[in-house]
């Protein structure tokens, strides 16, 4: 494990907006504006409303069942980090850690993080060398990990299933049309059991999550600020934070940033698209047509 | 030597030896390029690709596309981490290496040859005077493998 030590400041920001966008642009904005050289590392979290949440390089078609989504008002995002596709709701928190790219040490992070989930529950999360979490026994993934380095800073953020309904998980990741699509698009690891912490400790819920991760992100500073931010209300107000949401919010990201690809239709039609627009035409893919 | 000055009127007798012995030269952001006359072939080097691991997808700027030095230009995914990479000078894109698009492990192989990312028409022949030669730039990573 990397053994470059913290610095002595951190900061904790705890999020009360429950929309993704809002949430992703403002982690985004942070990564972007705030240094960590100077003014120390970031934890940042939050929930939301019932979401599946693509990585940047991946092709939507593939990993989300749209369908089903679109009928159970759950919404498509694709971040900037790389990594697979999750499905997340209220009952799953999201962990955000802003450091250097020097400290940026993804290992370290899910230690301290399941040693404190481990002491507030009866539970036993084990990090696993894909740095996914596993509840054991079971090895049932509860958490799914990504990154985004740029400018020498990284961040390492992660998903974390504390109550979750696992047939609309199941049914969200599962695309219809993934054995129909040639591409490549980085593909989502398909986990061969999937688990949440209420299954092994009745009283775990998010609150008491977060409240644990946060003590013990705190001790491992010198001062550590926390701070409860109006999301919502930041992203509105600034200028910057709500161009990063508008660009998340469009379908040129959300679908048009799927690498090239072919779609092998029925009869054996062959479609070709690029950008999201069949190529040589303005058209945008869908797979109604 | 002359040649060199032909095309470069503000580059000094000392820039040109430098152009004419190492042929690449790098950023801190452990990019390479590679100038002949006004096209620069840009990559990344052995200690960027060492310190990803295994790369699974690199995302390329289209041919055409204008590039400012310092910007972000792309990116690399690699064990679910996406690092952007960098413009080292500014310029437009000429062509990208599609090869990579297929096979993106071939950064990883090659890194200094085959895995090239694009190549890109130089703007300004005075930002090469910025980037490092190979010697400094090989003193550079010993530093920061010292801060390790």
């Amino acid at each position: 494990m990397c053994t470059i030590s913290r610095g002595k400041i951190g900061k904790v920001l705890k999020s009360t907006s429950n929309c993704i966008f809002e949430n992703l642009a403002f982690e985004e904005h942070i990564f972007r504006t705030h240094s960590v050289e100077k003014s120390g590392e970031v934890l940042l979290m939050w929930s939301n409303r019932p979401t599946v949440v693509i990585g940047r390089h991946q092709n939507p078609w593939t990993e989300v069942n749209l369908p089903f989504c679109h009928e159970n008002d759950i919404e498509i995002v694709r971040r900037h980090s790389g990594g697979g596709t999750v499905y997340h709701d209220l009952g799953n928190l999201n962990i955000s850690l802003l450091t250097t790219h020097a400290q940026h040490c993804r290992p370290k992070n899910l230690k301290f993080i399941s040693d404190a989930l481990n002491q507030q529950f009866t539970i036993n999360i084990v990090p696993t060398p894909r740095d996914d979490m596993e509840l054991q026994p079971g090895n049932r993934k509860c958490s799914g990990t990504a990154a985004r380095i740029a400018r020498g800073q990284a961040y390492h953020h992660l998903t974390l299933l504390v109550d979750a309904d696992l047939k609309i998980l199941k049914n969200s990741l599962k695309s219809p049309y993934r054995d129909q699509i040639e591409s490549n698009a980085t593909r989502s690891v398909r986990a061969p059991a999937v688990g949440f912490l209420k299954q092994d400790d009745r009283n775990a819920n998010v609150n008491e999550a977060r409240t644990a991760i946060m003590e013990a992100y705190r001790k491992l500073f010198e001062t550590c600020q926390i701070e409860e931010v109006d999301v919502h209300r930041k992203v509105h107000q600034n200028e910057e934070i709500a161009k990063i949401l508008e660009e998340l919010k469009s379908w040129k990201w959300i679908y048009g940033k799927s690498p090239k690809f072919k779609f092998l239709g029925e009869n054996k039609t062959e479609i070709e698209v690029k950008d999201g627009l069949i190529i040589g035409t303005d058209q945008q893919f869908s797979t109604d047509l | 030597m002359s040649f060199l000055s032909r095309f470069i009127p503000t580059v000094t007798a000392r820039t040109a030896i430098r152009f004419a012995s190492s042929g690449r030269l790098y950023t801190k952001k452990h990019e390479w390029i590679v100038v002949d006359k006004t096209v620069g072939t840009v990559g990344i080097t052995d200690f960027a690709t060492e310190q990803l691991g295994d790369v699974v997808f690199i995302e390329l700027p289209e041919a055409g596309a204008n590039v400012e030095k310092g910007e972000s230009t792309g990116a690399v995914e690699s064990v679910k981490a996406a690092s952007d990479i960098y413009a080292p000078v500014s310029g437009t894109v000429l062509e990208k290496n599609s090869k990579l698009e297929d096979e993106p492990g071939i950064i990883n192989k090659s890194p200094l040859e085959k895995g090239w990312l694009y190549k890109l028409e130089i703007s300004s022949n005075n930002q090469l005077k910025e980037l490092l030669t190979e010697e400094q730039y090989n003193a550079f990573k010993a530093e920061e493998e010292a801060e390790h």
